[in-house]
Parts: structure tokens; C-alpha cells; sequence
């Protein structure tokens, strides 16, 4: 009776903790779920990314996107690409929100309170700003990850295979899931799963268990390891990378930046206010309170009892592990602080894996949401310190506390995530493109690369308003589109640094570019064609015009070299067996570890066909979908 | 008590979070020359 009572209990935690990442989700998401397309920073989609050899690693440039891209093109495939965004972007912080709150089980204030502590801080609204979504979804599968460990590595084989294939489950699916965010996202899922099964095993990290969850790990990181490895050349960033280094985004310092969830290196996504000693006080008066939660001892509670943890010790030891991977990533975000030691990381081969280290801190901003969590259930139960002042009011007030501390984060980041619709020009060039491609291949014609003009990576459209985002056409167009791969970041004497990128085929291209006679130099490298879209932009000479709109002129290089134009990335393409056999023994480790087991589960393949069905016919009528794909469209004149 | 308490950090967290929407809702500083390309920006 008790284990029922429990039981239902636990349900209705859950649904809280569901309902309220939901709403927060929605709440700092904002505009951002209108129809149209967010362009920020390195959040780029487009209606439909096509299947490229790049999307897994196979081209010149570093496999940055490896394998985010490749599942953005896989879910746009059937779904239209803004609403793979908006799935992907509420998806991601409903899971960070419903994670942190079931983490660690209380009442359903305290696990309210834990959901949107994890999805409204300085983090995810940073995060957001700056187009990082692959970071959040390895933040995204934190929490789920340091419960997973930690109950597989605690646990026995009490129970029989069914109930622990459960519990290998319960670790596998967040590590695979977060680890589809790239290598940001697994380091920061590798940090977490050594923290819980660190903990939970007393440090013998060589046992079986423990060992089965690092050998997930180090699989996971195949598909973007053995592309950046196997490169010719290896894949060394550049030293100046070290101006990504973590910054003071409040006037309590780095360290106080960093304890608060923040220390970005770009002002320019910092949320207003946050700057400001009212919003540091918030801030410090949130991490305060995550870190007392934290750090009092767990107290029984109903809906765990009966029905949640393995062993007695369970919310501790999972409250625990969630500190641990937090002052884990805390001691990695600080080792990048100090120039000197920025420089050396980011010199190193792996070392722009640590570049940016203020998105180490998404561990610590995780412990600290459980942390805040366990301190409203506290106040709501009238324990330890809040004995004579707490109570259910006092603890919706301190629940709400993240929210106060940060009222910038609403509505899409106050503006800064609305959506937009790219001018008709783009979908325009993309069925040109791929009309081309389609008209070489029947004619045995190289297709060649497309070079877009201004050669940057990044791009401030009017019609984006103003605001900095990736150039989408790399993205959109069916070639191979050479993009610049250099960042430039401006710091606040106007200087402007550029940080050179790792890709050798953009590097001859900007060389190429800067010849006395470019179009020559392009042709060689197997460029057959010039996007242009800035006006005004100059264009080299001897390029042949073929189209234009209003936002984006089409040229063509005239003889172009046919061997370079068949494969341009010939020369700087990672070995194709050794990417293509690691890509394959990731799929297989995931199909055996994960699918499997949720296959047993009863999710029948017909069900989740008719499904996909009747999510696609309410689309078509919400008009975020087409009844049909539009045709190739006209050929080149 | 309790009540009174509850009203003080309700009332703490309100002053908080106007001074935050106060600061959301201030225009963007214009920056007259920025590029057009940058990334971002840092001190």
C-alpha cells in the first residue's frame, strides 16, 4: 500500500516537474516558437539540410557539427527545418528542466523550483545568445546522465537482468543523446558520467560497471574524434583562440562570474542586467541558495520513499555526484582563465575542445538547480534552517527566485531569439543549385564548389536584424559551399582579432581571393561558383553573372579545373575507412545498448510511424509545413 | 513571522526583478562601427 501511495506520488512529482520545464521553456523561449527561423550566432537552420560526406566528418573542415548536423538533416528530412528547431530548442531545455527536478526526488515545489533554476540562469540564456544549442544539449542530459551513473554503478544485480537493463538504460540514452551535441556537449556528458560513477563506486573506477559507462563514452566520441585526428595535418587551433578564454560578465569577477553560471567571453550575449550589482546580487543570492540546498544533508521524503532510489542513501549520493561533476567543470573553466594557460591549451592538438571554458560551468549550473531545488522542498517542509520562517509561501517565493534574478531571460531572451523568414531569394538559389547538380550529374559535369562573398564566416543581414549569425548558405546549398572559418572578434578599443580557423580548403580560398588575378586562382582549386550577398561586396573579375534577387547575385568561374571540381576536398579529407568504420561502431554500440533495450520496451515501429504521420497532417494545417516539396526550379540562363 | 518574512523576500525579489525588466527594456547601445562580421565581442 505504501509502495503505491508512493508510487502515485512520485507521478505526480514528475508531471509537476514536467509541466513547469514546459511553461519556463516556453516562457524564456518566447518568439522564438513563432514561425520563421532564429539566427544567432552559430544557430543556423535551414528548411532542409541536405546529406552531405561533410555532415560526418568527410571534408576539409573540422568536424565541428559532427554529428549535430547530421541529426538536424536526418529530422529534416520529414520535418520542416524551423520546426526542427523549435522541437529541438524546447526539447533541450524541457529535458535540462525535467531532469534536474527528478535528479534528486522532493516534493513538487522543490522539484518546480529545481526545473526552472536549470532552464532560467545565465547559462542556457548565454548559451541561447550565442547559438550554442549542441553545448545545451549535452547540458540538456547532465542531470540525467549523473542520475544514470550513479544508480547503474551503485547497484547490483538485485533485481535480475530486466530491472538492471533498466537501470544500464537509465545511463545509456542521456549519454548517447547528449553526446549528439558534438564534442562540446560529451565533454561535458564525460564529466558528468565520471562523477557518478566515481562516487557511487568510492573511486574504483576499473570495475565492470563503471568501465561499460567510459567505454559508452569514449564510443560517442568516435564520430568527431577520428575525423579531427585522421586529417591531414591534425587539427591544431590557433593560440589567439585564447580571447575565448572566460570573462567577467558581472562585477563579482571571474570566479564569481563562473560560480554564478556565467563568464562568457562575448559581452555582446551577456542578458541586461546581469552586468549590474543588482543583477550579481540575484545571481549570488540564487547560487547561495543552491549551495545551501546542496550541501544539507537529504532528508527522507514520500515520494521517494517506496518507489525511487536503490539504495537508502540515493538522493545524497546523487545530490553528491551532481557537486562533484559541478566542481569538476568548475576546475576546467578556471584552468582557461589565466592567459598564459588559454594560450597553451588552445596550442595544443584537442586543446579547442577547452576553448570557451565558461560552458565547463553547465555541470556546476546543474548542481546548483538540484541544490535549489532541495532547498525549497526544505522551506516548503519547514526543515534544518528554515524551521521558524518556512513554509509553502515562503518556498513559491524562493522558487521563483532565478526568475527575479534574471527577468531578462523572458521572452526569447527580450527579443534577442525572434524568429525570422529568410528572403525569398535563398529557397530561390538553393532549387538552382540543385537543379545544376542534378543537370552535371546527368551530363558527367563536375558540380565544383561554391564560394560565398564577403569571405567571413559570420554575417549581420539587415533582415536578421543586425544581429551576428553564421552564413546559412554553407548550409542550405547542395554543393560543396566553402566558408570562411576564421572568427573575428572585436574587442572594446575597436581592434578586431581574428582567429584563424582549421580548415586548409578555406585557407587556399582566402588566399586564392587575395591574388592579382582571384578568378584564376579559384578556378584551380575546383570553385565553379561565387555567391554573393552583401551589397556592394566586391566581386572579382572575369566572373560570369548567371542570377540575381534582391539579396544575392550568382556568378560563374569560367573554366575551371575539372579534376579539383570533382572533389575539391580531396586534398584535406580525413581518411574515409578509418571515419566511415568509426561511424559504424558508434551506430552499432548505440543500436546495442540503447535500442535495443527500448525496443523490449513495447514501442512498436508501427506506432511510431502513425505517429510521425499525425504530427505531419497537424503541421500541414498549422501551415508550418508544405503539401509537397517545391520542384528544382528553373535551370541557369 | 513566517508571513512577514515571506513578504520581505517576496518583496526583495520584485524590487529585483524591475530593476532587471528596467534594464531589458533600455534600447541597445548603437554601435556605429561595428563590422559586419564579427563574432562577437570581448574586453
Amino acid at each position: 500500500m505504501s509502495v503505491r501511495r508512493g508510487t502515485g506520488a512520485a507521478r505526480h512529482v514528475g508531471a509537476v516537474a514536467l509541466g513547469t520545464a514546459i511553461l519556463t521553456a516556453g516562457v524564456v523561449l518566447g518568439p522564438a516558437l513563432r514561425p520563421g527561423y532564429v539566427l544567432v550566432g552559430d544557430m543556423v537552420f535551414v528548411p532542409r539540410l541536405p546529406f552531405t560526406s561533410a555532415l560526418v566528418g568527410l571534408s576539409a573542415q573540422t568536424p565541428r557539427a559532427v554529428p549535430s548536423d547530421a541529426v538536424v538533416a536526418l529530422l529534416s528530412s520529414f520535418l520542416p527545418g524551423q520546426v526542427v528547431q523549435k522541437l529541438l530548442l524546447l526539447g533541450i531545455l524541457v529535458a535540462a528542466g525535467t531532469g534536474a527536478a527528478i535528479a534528486v526526488r522532493t516534493g513538487a515545489l522543490g522539484s518546480a523550483a529545481a526545473a526552472v533554476a536549470a532552464i532560467w540562469n545565465p547559462y542556457v540564456a548565454e548559451r541561447l545568445a550565442a547559438g550554442q544549442w549542441a553545448v545545451l544539449v549535452g547540458y540538456a542530459a547532465l542531470p540525467w546522465v549523473v542520475r544514470g551513473a550513479w544508480r547503474w554503478a551503485a547497484s547490483t544485480r538485485q533485481g535480475g537482468v530486466t530491472r538492471d537493463a533498466g537501470r544500464w538504460s537509465g545511463v545509456a540514452v542521456p549519454v548517447v543523446l547528449g553526446s549528439l551535441g558534438g564534442a562540446p556537449g560529451w565533454l561535458l556528458v564525460a564529466v558528468a558520467a565520471f562523477a557518478g560513477c566515481a562516487l557511487a563506486t568510492r573511486g574504483r573506477l576499473l570495475a565492470v560497471r563503471p568501465g561499460l559507462v567510459a567505454g559508452l563514452v569514449a564510443v560517442m566520441a568516435l564520430p568527431w574524434a577520428v575525423p579531427a585526428l585522421t586529417r591531414p595535418g591534425g587539427t591544431v587551433a590557433d593560440a589567439a583562440g585564447a580571447v575565448f578564454a572566460p570573462r567577467a560578465d558581472t562585477p563579482l569577477g571571474v570566479v564569481g562570474s563562473l560560480l554564478t553560471g556565467g563568464g562568457i567571453w562575448n559581452d555582446a550575449v551577456v542578458p541586461a542586467g546581469r552586468d549590474s550589482w543588482v543583477g550579481a546580487t540575484g545571481a549570488l543570492l540564487v547560487l547561495l541558495v543552491g549551495v545551501a540546498g546542496l550541501l544539507r544533508p537529504p532528508v527522507g521524503h514520500a515520494a521517494s520513499e517506496g518507489a525511487g532510489d536503490d539504495t537508502g542513501d540515493g538522493r545524497g549520493g546523487v545530490a553528491a555526484a551532481a557537486l562533484l561533476a559541478g566542481v569538476l567543470g568548475m576546475v576546467i573553466a578556471l584552468v582557461t582563465v589565466p592567459s598564459s594557460l588559454a594560450h597553451a591549451v588552445v596550442g595544443v592538438p584537442a586543446g579547442a575542445l577547452l576553448r570557451d571554458g565558461a560552458r565547463q560551468v553547465g555541470p556546476w549550473v546543474v548542481a546548483v538547480s538540484i541544490g535549489v531545488g532541495l532547498a525549497v522542498d526544505a522551506a516548503a517542509r519547514r526543515r534544518g534552517p528554515w524551521r521558524t520562517v518556512g513554509g509553502v509561501g515562503l518556498a513559491a517565493v524562493v522558487a521563483l527566485l532565478p526568475v527575479a534574478a534574471l527577468p531578462s531571460a523572458a521572452a526569447g531572451l527580450w527579443g534577442r531569439l525572434n524568429a525570422v523568414q529568410y528572403p525569398q531569394g535563398y529557397a530561390e538559389l538553393a532549387a538552382r543549385m540543385d537543379a545544376q547538380r542534378s543537370l552535371a550529374r546527368q551530363t558527367g559535369a563536375p558540380v565544383g564548389a561554391t564560394v560565398v562573398l564577403p569571405f567571413e564566416a559570420y554575417r549581420r543581414y539587415p533582415w536578421n536584424r543586425d544581429r551576428p549569425a553564421l552564413d546559412p548558405l554553407p548550409r542550405w546549398l547542395p554543393t560543396r559551399v566553402v566558408a570562411s572559418s576564421d572568427l573575428v572578434v572585436r574587442r572594446d578599443d575597436g581592434r578586431a582579432v581574428r582567429v584563424r580557423g582549421e580548415d586548409p580548403f578555406a585557407a587556399a580560398t582566402r588566399q586564392a581571393l587575395m591574388q592579382h588575378d582571384p578568378t584564376t586562382a579559384l578556378a584551380a582549386l575546383g570553385v565553379r561558383w561565387v555567391v554573393v550577398d552583401q551589397s556592394g561586396a566586391p566581386v572579382p573579375r572575369g566572373l560570369v553573372e548567371r542570377w540575381a534577387s534582391q539579396s544575392l547575385r550568382l556568378f560563374e568561374v569560367p573554366q575551371v579545373d575539372d579534376a579539383a571540381a570533382r572533389d575539391p576536398d580531396r586534398r584535406w579529407r580525413p581518411k574515409a575507412t578509418a571515419v566511415l568504420v568509426a561511424d559504424a561502431l558508434a551506430v552499432l554500440v548505440v543500436v546495442a545498448t540503447v535500442v535495443a533495450p527500448i525496443g523490449a520496451s513495447g514501442v512498436s515501429a508501427r506506432r511510431f510511424c502513425g505517429a510521425a504521420r499525425a504530427g505531419r497532417r497537424g503541421l500541414r494545417r498549422a501551415g508550418l509545413m508544405r503539401t509537397r516539396r517545391e520542384g528544382p526550379g528553373d535551370t541557369l540562363r | 513571522m513566517r508571513i512577514a518574512v515571506t513578504a520581505v523576500v517576496a518583496a526583495v525579489l520584485g524590487l529585483l526583478s524591475s530593476y532587471g525588466v528596467y534594464q531589458a527594456a533600455q534600447p541597445p547601445v548603437k554601435q556605429s562601427q561595428a563590422p559586419l562580421y564579427d563574432y562577437g565581442t570581448s574586453r
